[in-house]
Order: structure tokens, then C-alpha cells, then sequence
């Protein structure tokens, strides 16, 4: 490892490892059960990270449920309210917040939508709300 | 079955078999270094469920934070993740004694002595006798040093990490490393030399 090492230094070296060793190879049955353990264990978190991570992978079932609510949106609208000519704007709105990677979650907020449908419905605020103005 | 469904279905299953590489590679690898990450910790700490949880600890770390870097960095990024937290552990541990003498209590417990105990039926007993009193020594002795000096006598020799190698798990420069083990050497001999003279 070094050269300007003396022999004393490498009869340290060399026995302090074999005593390492030794007890390495000497580890107890019920240490030995529990790193097993802690091993499994950690592979699942190994496991769990790698389906998790590509993101990639999302993005073809992202953009085909984005279509599918631009197109199943406005139909729903047709038969429930009878008046197309407030859909175009919904449509829009959703399909802005869908494809926003960060808001991906929304894709399984179905409050979230309800809630927009009654934001739709509600009269134009006036822009006190807030109390300031 | 539509084009983006088997885009989907291609991707995952190459993404599945690529995972199932890395996790066959990181079972090798951690099952290569648990029982020596084992001795370390508890040669650091002297408490066997404190050092079982440390090592937990640190494969998972390794396995959530790492899993998918190239596996001849995993060596270096373990070692470094196990002496982190065995700093950790002596950070907490000695706030956690300074209050309790600030109360008045039992500073750290005494360790384990039947948990760290070596099975006799392992080794011959004659062995046995010579290796326990030189493992007894030399334990003791590497607690006495500095955690940084400690670190790179067990990266270097313990474990035959080069100085590159030790110097990313320590995350200093080489010639820290070269430094610390060269103490730790010193300092070693000067304690063990009737066991290693």
C-alpha cells in the first residue's frame, strides 16, 4: 500500500486483517439472519424506485387519457345541459392543466373536476373575493 | 391491442428485466459486503443491534438512492453511506449522554457482550482464544482513534479499497486519505504492537 512502510507496520497490516477476516467469517447465526433480512428489504425499496422512476413510461397513457377527456368531456356536456357553446372552454382548461406533467395527479381527482364543473356554474366573481380591492 | 398499448407493454417488460438484472447485481453485491459492513459497525460502535440497524440503514439507502448507477460505484458510495451513518450514531449518541450526566443518569449502555460474542463452535477453540483477544484489542484501539483515521485504516485495509476508492467513500481528497491511514497506522502500532509486534 505504501512504500515507506516498516515491517512492523505490515505485520499490523497483515494481522490486524486476518483477525478481521476471522471474525467476519465467525459472524454469529442470528447476525447473519438479520443482514439477510436487511438485504431483502432493501431490495424491494431497489425494486419499488425502478418501476417507479421512468417517467417515460407514463407518458403514453398520460396523453391517451388527455384525449380521452377532451373528447368524452364535451359529450357529456351535449347530453347533460344541451348548450355546446360553453364546452369549447372546459375542454381547453382541462387539457392545459392534463398535460402539465406536474399536475398528473389529476388524472385520478374526479373531485377535481366536479369541483371545476361547480366553479363553472358558479355566477362571475367580482373580484373581491380575496378582500383585497 | 393498439400501437401506444404495445409501445407500453414492450417498454415495461424491458424496464422489468432491466430491474431484475440490477436487483440480482445488488443482492451480490450486498450479500458480498454485509457481514464485513457488519464487523465495522460494530467494531465502531460496541453495540450489535445498533450496528445491525446502521448497516439496514445503509443498503437501503444505497438500494433507493443508487440502484441504478453503475454497479463499480457501489462499493465506494456504500462504504461512504456506513460511515456516515456510524458518525451519525456517535453524534447522537453523545448528545444523548450529555444529557443524561446533565441529569444525573447511566451514561451509554455497556455493550452487548453475548450479542457480539464470536460462536465458539465456529473457529477452533485454541484459535479461538488468540483471535478474540487480538479482535478484543484491536477494537478497542481503533475506537480510540479519530473517526477520519478509523475510516480510512478499515477503507484501506479491512476492506482493500485504493486510495481513489477511499477518498470517494470518505469524500476527501487522496492525500487526506493517504495522511489519516498513515496516523492510523502509527497510532495502531503503537497500541497493538504486543499483538501484532
Amino acid at each position: 500500500m505504501m512504500d515507506d512502510r516498516t515491517e512492523a507496520e505490515d505485520r499490523l497490516l497483515e494481522g490486524s486483517k486476518r483477525d478481521f477476516d476471522t471474525a467476519v467469517e465467525a459472524t454469529e447465526i442470528g447476525i447473519a439472519a438479520g443482514l439477510r433480512a436487511a438485504r431483502l428489504h432493501a431490495l424491494e425499496h431497489a425494486g419499488g424506485r425502478a418501476w417507479l422512476a421512468p417517467s417515460w413510461l407514463w407518458m403514453p397513457a398520460a396523453v391517451a387519457a388527455g384525449l380521452a377527456v377532451i373528447v368524452l368531456v364535451p359529450r357529456i356536456e351535449l347530453g347533460g345541459a344541451g348548450d355546446g357553446q360553453e364546452l369549447a372552454p372546459v375542454a381547453a382548461v382541462d387539457l392545459e392543466l392534463l398535460l402539465g406533467e406536474a399536475e398528473f395527479e389529476m388524472f385520478a381527482e374526479l373531485e377535481f373536476y366536479e369541483w371545476l364543473d361547480m366553479q363553472e356554474a358558479e355566477p362571475a366573481s367580482d373580484g373581491t373575493e380575496d378582500g383585497v380591492g | 391491442m393498439s400501437s401506444t398499448a404495445l409501445i407500453n407493454d414492450g417498454a415495461r417488460a424491458a424496464e422489468d428485466e432491466r430491474t431484475r438484472v440490477v436487483e440480482a447485481d445488488l443482492d451480490g453485491f450486498l450479500r458480498e459486503v454485509e457481514k464485513r459492513a457488519y464487523r465495522i459497525a460494530a467494531m465502531s460502535t460496541g453495540d450489535a443491534d445498533e450496528a445491525l440497524d446502521i448497516v439496514q440503514d445503509a443498503m437501503i439507502s444505497l438500494a433507493k438512492r443508487y440502484a441504478n448507477r453503475p454497479a463499480e460505484e457501489w462499493r465506494p458510495l456504500f462504504y461512504r453511506i456506513l460511515h456516515n451513518r456510524i458518525r451519525d450514531w456517535h453524534r447522537r449518541r453523545r448528545v444523548r449522554d450529555g444529557v443524561l450526566r446533565f441529569f444525573g443518569g447511566q451514561e451509554g449502555e455497556e455493550p452487548d457482550a453475548v450479542a457480539l460474542a464470536r460462536d465458539p463452535m465456529a473457529v477452533v477453540p485454541e484459535q479461538a482464544v488468540a483471535h478474540a483477544e487480538a479482535l478484543s484489542a484491536l477494537e478497542q484501539a481503533l475506537r480510540t482513534l479519530p473517526a477520519r483515521q478509523r475510516e480510512a485504516f478499515v477503507l484501506r485495509n479491512f476492506e482493500g479499497l485504493n486510495v481513489a476508492e477511499t477518498a470517494a467513500a470518505m469524500g476527501c481528497s487522496d492525500g487526506s486519505v493517504k495522511t489519516h491511514f498513515s496516523r492510523a497506522t502509527h497510532r495502531l502500532r503503537e497500541l497493538l504492537g504486543e499483538y501484532y509486534g
